[in-house]
């Protein structure tokens, strides 16, 4: 049942969402490869698993989602059971965790649908109750030992004396070490956030410091954000703002429970602490992963001595400096009504003069704060990806406009020498703002190939293939919705690989492979495309089988040795299409391979086949860089514009009667340098009024789309341009041959060639 | 005379945005196609435009006229006259496009004129004429609205443009044959 919740909640409940879904995406990737490498660097991964998980348990517990957070926390006691080495790390162990991370997934999504998770106590049980099961199989055990051990070093150091440990760990360096599991750009990102979360409780302070809000609410907001930065440096290993985190959340936490006044001085720490904050975050350092500092240009790093001056309370300071004792300033802090300053040297625990090299020593550190806060720069924002959409659609808008100014009728034949060139410096700009729109929504392709090493693990375990699977080019970037288009071919070309490219163990033995069968998912750049292939070292495409299949199905007529290569491996795109012998649980029924060629076609993108009997496959799908925005050239038949990809056009020509054989059937053929090519004249394939039909007459355009070559036979050429595609009404269906519209320069609409379906309508 | 009448429709029409569905339920726009006058329901119509330059779409019907651009909108226009199998006939200066929204579909018709905005009550409205189909085509009208002496046919736009087996099966009979895959 959906719980009703007040706006606030939603929000927060909505960013525990993403993250939780973020957090469990990250610890999968962790997880598959801790699978894969040993030793420490293992532990690394699991340790980071762990982190993950407590932050999700530590945001579901906050937010009274008990069900996830008990299966959070089974999952922790899995795992610090593997990271002590008390169980040994193998599939089946990492299975578990990975579907527990799987309930956990759906756990979520029961959170995102009805804000709640209370339908989800009998899933948690039993997520609870495998891992139970596990580690009563364990090696070693003693009863419910290991759960209580796993989660004592934590809440350990969450229950410490706040102070304490602050004052322990604040010793730490002020840096984060790169590693292979965390990136410049993740480190980044965290400061980011954290400067905005600082930001963020500094105006809940100050509004709670104006009575604005009630105090409580107040503080448990604080609490949250302090909260989450500390999981985050936790989670980077930035011990030092996790202890000022862990100070300030002390603080926050005892006026929660009402043991603390929030009064002046309360208010007055919190702020001086949320700088201090400020000050660590903006002066911390990158180490790379050789120990160098990483200095990225955007970061100005403040000198050494300073990033390690970060702010500490005043009562600290005076204990470090041997002043005071502990406990009087503990004293001092519960009566606290006044600067503890004042009453340290009112009680006579300290001299009036130590308290003031005191807070001259905390106003050094508090310069180094001021100045960080310019230091700060905001590197990423979020942003509504139907504004994005929105602004794309402006921007092409604007090209289109501009294009109508300049071939307006009111200029024509006039000398605009000052007026061109102040278009053509508008018209660089709004290329720029083109450009600079189109990277705006490009991403790397990592997630996708992330999601692709889980779902290559978890086929290779069901057909018991073992699986050497690598990827690289993660770094490409693609179009956001591009990317999605992409998803789904990946998947059924990876499960075909698997299923039918992949030989079982005994005949890859008999072959002399190696028993793991190699799967490589490789992009890049190449020319205007993106190439995505996969490529597998298995049997290979059998077109015996392939011709047999196609022909029992109808799907090809005549002498099948007549048909070359290329067109057999693409009649395993027709829909409907399997040769599978057995179909399998995932694979075989003949769905899928359609899908990888409608999903391309749907993003003008084409796929290449090439295989070798015996020796692999490899898939590559070409996908075109920017699929709004095409390079054409426009011409005219009868009264109607029409756009060719500019790729696609080889040449244009007059030609004279004598290059013009017509055949028996009325069809014309061109010679064109002893070339003879097939002619389709434009006007005549989509009957277009007063369209010119004789040859002599027009304009021979020589087009080529997947190896074939033909010409067009048009009117006119009216020019070269920058077309911003437009799809047609889905009044109209699909039309063969138009794969959208285009509005010219003049207001009229340009209907846009998809020249190898053009050619498909004529010719076979 | 038709263009001030076609602006203080316009108007009308505009004016009508922002009232409430239940405003315009018995409100209809009315247009001439040969001597009979028609209305569709003004909740459908977004503007009345002039006639505009069409570009023809191949592979269409002939009363899929082809598209127009709407203000960087690229909009498919029907022949009212001709989907409703009447002699077609040259367009002139009266001649209309009534730009509607079906289904979040923009979709203009050009009919011959057109004529004002009128409410029909409920109760001033018949059933269509139980008339056995000739061509066993479909038929597109939902009442026949009667004003003073005069009836009025109400059109089911909807089922106009919804109708897309013979749409469909006009695009395979004139451009399907040479793309069937080998």
């Amino acid at each position: 049942m959906k719980k009703t919740v007040d706006a606030e909640t939603k929000e927060v409940i909505e960013s525990f969402v993403a993250e939780g879904y973020e957090r469990l995406d990250d610890a999968e990737v962790q997880l598959q490869r801790a699978e894969c490498v040993d030793g420490s660097e293992g532990v690394a991964c699991l340790n980071s698993v762990f982190r993950l998980f407590h932050s999700v348990k530590g945001s579901a517990g906050f937010l009274g989602f008990n069900n996830i957070k008990l299966l959070t926390h089974e999952a922790e006691t899995l795992l610090d059971a593997l990271i002590k080495g008390r169980l040994p790390v193998d599939q089946a162990v990492i299975d578990l965790i990975l579907k527990t991370a799987d309930s956990l997934r759906e756990m979520i999504a029961l959170v995102e649908r009805e804000y709640s998770d209370e339908e989800a106590g009998e899933a948690a049980r039993k997520g609870a109750e495998a891992i139970g099961t596990m580690l009563g199989t364990a090696p070693g055990d003693v009863g419910a030992a290991p759960q209580a051990e796993a989660a004592r070093p934590l809440e350990q150091t969450e229950k410490a004396e706040p102070i304490a440990a602050a004052q322990v760990e604040v010793e730490e360096r002020n840096v984060v070490a790169l590693s292979e599991l965390v990136t410049v750009e993740m480190v980044e990102r965290f400061f980011a956030e954290s400067a905005d979360l600082v930001d963020e409780a500094e105006r809940r302070v100050l509004a709670l410091s104006r009575g604005e809000l009630a105090g409580r609410d107040a503080v448990n907001e604080l609490f949250r954000a302090i909260h989450t930065i500390k999981g985050n440096a936790g989670f980077f290993g930035h011990a030092r703002l996790e202890a000022l985190c862990m100070d300030l959340e002390g603080m926050l936490d005892r006026a929660r429970r009402g043991e603390a006044l929030v009064n002046e001085a309360f208010i007055n720490g919190v702020i001086a602490r949320l700088d201090g904050l400020r000050a660590t975050i903006a002066g911390a350092v990158i180490l790379d992963r050789e120990g160098k500092p990483h200095a990225p240009e955007s970061r100005v790093l403040s000198p050494p001595a300073r990033a390690e001056a970060a702010y500490k309370p005043l009562g600290e300071i005076l204990v470090d400096l041997g002043v005071v004792r502990e406990e009087e300033v503990k004293r001092a802090l519960d009566v606290q009504e006044r600067p503890l300053g004042e009453i340290l040297v009112e009680s006579g625990a300290a001299a009036r003069e130590d308290v003031e090299k005191a807070l001259e020593l905390q106003r050094c550190a508090g310069g180094g704060a001021e100045r960080a806060v310019e230091e700060i720069q905001r590197k990423e924002i979020r942003v509504d990806t139907a504004k994005l959409d929105r602004l794309f659609e402006l921007v092409g808008e604007l090209i289109t406009a501009e294009a109508m100014v300049l071939n307006s009728p009111d200029l024509a034949g006039l000398k605009l020498d000052h007026f061109t060139k102040a278009f053509n410096s508008l018209n660089k700009i709004s290329r720029d703002i083109q450009e600079t729109a189109m990277m705006i929504r490009m991403i790397p392709l990592e997630g996708l190939f992330h999601k692709m090493t889980r779902l290559v693990r978890d086929l290779s375990r069901k057909f018991d293939k073992p699986v050497d699977f690598r990827y690289s080019g993660q770094d490409t970037e693609m179009d956001k919705n591009v990317i999605e288009q992409v998803s789904d071919p990946l998947v059924h070309i990876l499960r075909n690989a698997i299923d039918h490219g992949l030989e079982p163990a005994a005949e890859r033995a008999a072959r002399g492979k190696p028993a793991s069968g190699a799967i490589r998912l490789e992009a890049k750049y190449e020319g205007s495309e993106i190439w995505i292939s996969v490529r597998d070292d298995g049997a290979g495409l059998d077109r015996e089988a392939i011709v047999s299949k196609a022909l029992e199905k109808g799907l090809i007529q005549g002498d099948p040795a007549l048909l070359c290569d290329e067109d057999v491996w693409k009649l395993i795109f027709e829909p409907g299409f399997s040769t599978a012998k057995v179909v399998t649980e995932v694979s075989g029924r003949g769905v899928g391979m359609d899908v990888v060629k409608k999903n391309l076609e749907r993003i003008r993108g084409r796929v290449d086949i090439k295989t070798e009997r015996g020796k692999g496959t490899e898939f590559i799908l070409k996908i075109p860089l920017t699929m709004a925005i095409i390079d054409g050239i426009t011409v005219r038949a009868g009264r109607n514009f029409y756009s060719i990809p500019l790729g696609d056009i080889l040449e244009f020509l007059k030609v004279h009667n004598g290059q013009i054989t017509r055949t028996e059937r009325g069809e014309e053929t061109v010679n064109i340098r002893g070339s003879i090519l097939p002619l389709i004249k434009l006007g005549e394939l989509f009957a277009v009024p007063d369209a010119i039909l004789e040859p002599e007459a027009g304009i021979v355009m020589v087009v080529q789309n997947a190896g074939v070559r033909a010409c067009l036979l048009i009117d006119e050429v009216v020019g070269n341009q920058q077309i911003v595609v437009k799809s047609l009404s889905e009044f109209f269906g699909k039309i063969e041959g138009i794969s959208g519209c285009s509005i010219l320069g003049d207001g009229s609409v340009s209907f846009i060639i998809d020249t190898g379906r053009l050619i498909a309508r004529r010719l076979d | 005379m038709a263009d001030t009448a076609r602006a203080a429709l316009h108007d009308e029409a505009m004016l009508l945005d922002d009232d409430n569905e239940d405003t315009q339920a018995n409100k209809y726009l009315f247009f001439r196609i040969g001597k009979e006058s028609y209305g569709i329901g003004i909740r459908y119509i977004i503007e009345i435009i002039e006639l505009q330059r069409i570009s023809e779409v191949p592979d269409m019907p002939p009363y899929v006229k082809g598209v127009i651009n709407l203000r960087g909108k690229v909009i498919p226009v029907v022949d009212l006259r001709l989907r409703f199998d009447m002699e077609e006939r040259a367009y002139d200066d009266r001649t209309c496009i009534v730009v509607t929204e079906i289904d979040r579909v923009l979709i203009g018709f050009i009919v011959d004129t057109v004529e004002e905005v009128m409410e029909i009550p409920e109760d001033r409205i018949e059933p269509p004429p139980r008339f056995k189909s000739v061509s066993g085509g479909e038929r597109y009208i939902s009442g026949m609205g009667k004003v003073g002496d005069t009836v009025k046919i109400l059109i089911d736009v909807e089922r106009v443009v919804q109708d897309r087996g013979a749409l469909e099966a006009a695009a395979l009979a004139s451009g399907g044959a040479g793309s069937a895959p080998a």
